[in-house]
């Protein structure tokens, strides 16, 4: 048997034994997550395959896959901001712009 | 009437309160606009303007329901109305996945909304905001043309565990955010299908025409402003 596995069962018992009810035991990719409550206590255990700091802000995304190009000929745009940020590298920051995106128009 | 008006960005270009200032004229003047070198945007506007204030169009009772049910099938809740605002290509968040999409000033309308998930008692409670980001463009025939450009979502809380099992929840869920909101748009060009332009472009707020003096929050709503061809 895996060892994590065994951890779990053992943990599992130790937890019913001591009077823990309504165990919950779920793995997914960050894990193993156990928890437990009796009365108006709980208990919770983590199994991490990879110790990572959890960070304050999670975030994500991406842009929408196109299989076809669009005709694309005229868009709203703000023309001459890229001059006045190279010559002001200010603006960009009351621009909101993050300074890693900075590198494609400098 | 023509208009020329002047915006003044006090928390970052097209983000947050900006306060406008608007000068009538009977004369009508030829569409240009100054860039926003010290956070004002001045813009001269034709008589033959056409306004589409899409926080309007886009914040109704009908999609701020949609969205609500949705959220509430996935756990969550809906905890704002649906914000549009108009953000420069380089500001958007996935803009590093592939920066050639798109111009780096190339204007995209970002709408969003916030959320809130409340997790098992051994987490902190999450709240986010998911953004879903519009490409608004002329075609060679000069019709105009909205579509899903990409999605993003951000949030706080979670924490120690619920973070991660909550932000594959939501990477899950946004195809079928896009989906919505595809299905939704082409009710924001219906009307003018067949009206051909020859220029567009994104003002902050409603697009107000009025004489004088006012104060809007660009970062809940924006305007396209549309020359007919």
């Amino acid at each position: 048997m895996d060892k994590d596995q065994k951890l779990v069962n053992d943990i599992s018992a130790l937890l019913r034994d001591a009077g823990y009810t309504g165990l919950n035991v779920h793995t997914d990719q960050n894990g193993t997550l156990l928890n437990a409550t009796r009365e108006r206590g709980g208990v919770v255990l983590r199994l991490a395959p990879d110790m990572q700091k959890v960070s304050r802000r999670t975030e994500g995304g991406a842009a929408e896959a196109r299989a076809e190009r669009l005709d694309v000929h005229q868009v709203p745009a703000m023309e001459g901001v890229d001059q006045q940020i190279r010559a002001n590298p200010e603006l960009a920051k009351a621009m909101g712009i993050p300074t890693a995106h900075l590198k494609y128009i400098m | 009437m023509s208009v020329t008006s002047t915006y003044s960005f006090i928390q970052g270009f097209f983000n947050g309160v900006f306060v406008g200032q608007n000068a009538v004229s009977a004369a009508d003047q030829p569409f240009t606009e100054s860039p926003p070198g010290s956070g004002i945007l001045v813009v001269h506007r034709p008589n033959g303007e056409n306004l589409v204030d899409l926080g309007k169009v886009i914040n109704t009772n009908a999609n701020v329901g949609m969205v609500a049910k949705q959220l509430i099938a996935a756990g969550a809740s809906l905890t704002s109305g649906l914000r549009v605002q108009g953000t420069p290509w380089i500001s958007v968040p996935y803009f590093s996945q592939s920066p050639a999409a798109h111009k780096p000033f190339d204007m995209l309308a970002k709408v969003n909304f916030d959320f809130h998930i409340e997790t098992p008692w051994f987490c902190s409670d999450i709240d986010g905001t998911i953004s879903v980001f519009l490409f608004v463009f002329l075609d060679s025939q000069k019709h105009l043309h909205v579509t899903v450009d990409g999605t993003w979502f951000s949030f706080e809380g979670g924490a120690p565990f619920c973070a991660g099992p909550a932000s594959d929840a939501l990477k899950a869920a946004m195809p079928a955010v896009r989906k919505e909101v595809q299905a939704l748009l082409p009710q924001l060009t219906s009307a003018i299908a067949n009206v051909k332009f020859s220029n567009i472009y994104f003002l902050p707020g409603d697009g107000k025409k009025a004489a004088g003096a006012f104060v809007q929050n660009a970062s809940s709503d924006a305007s396209l402003g549309l020359l007919l061809a």
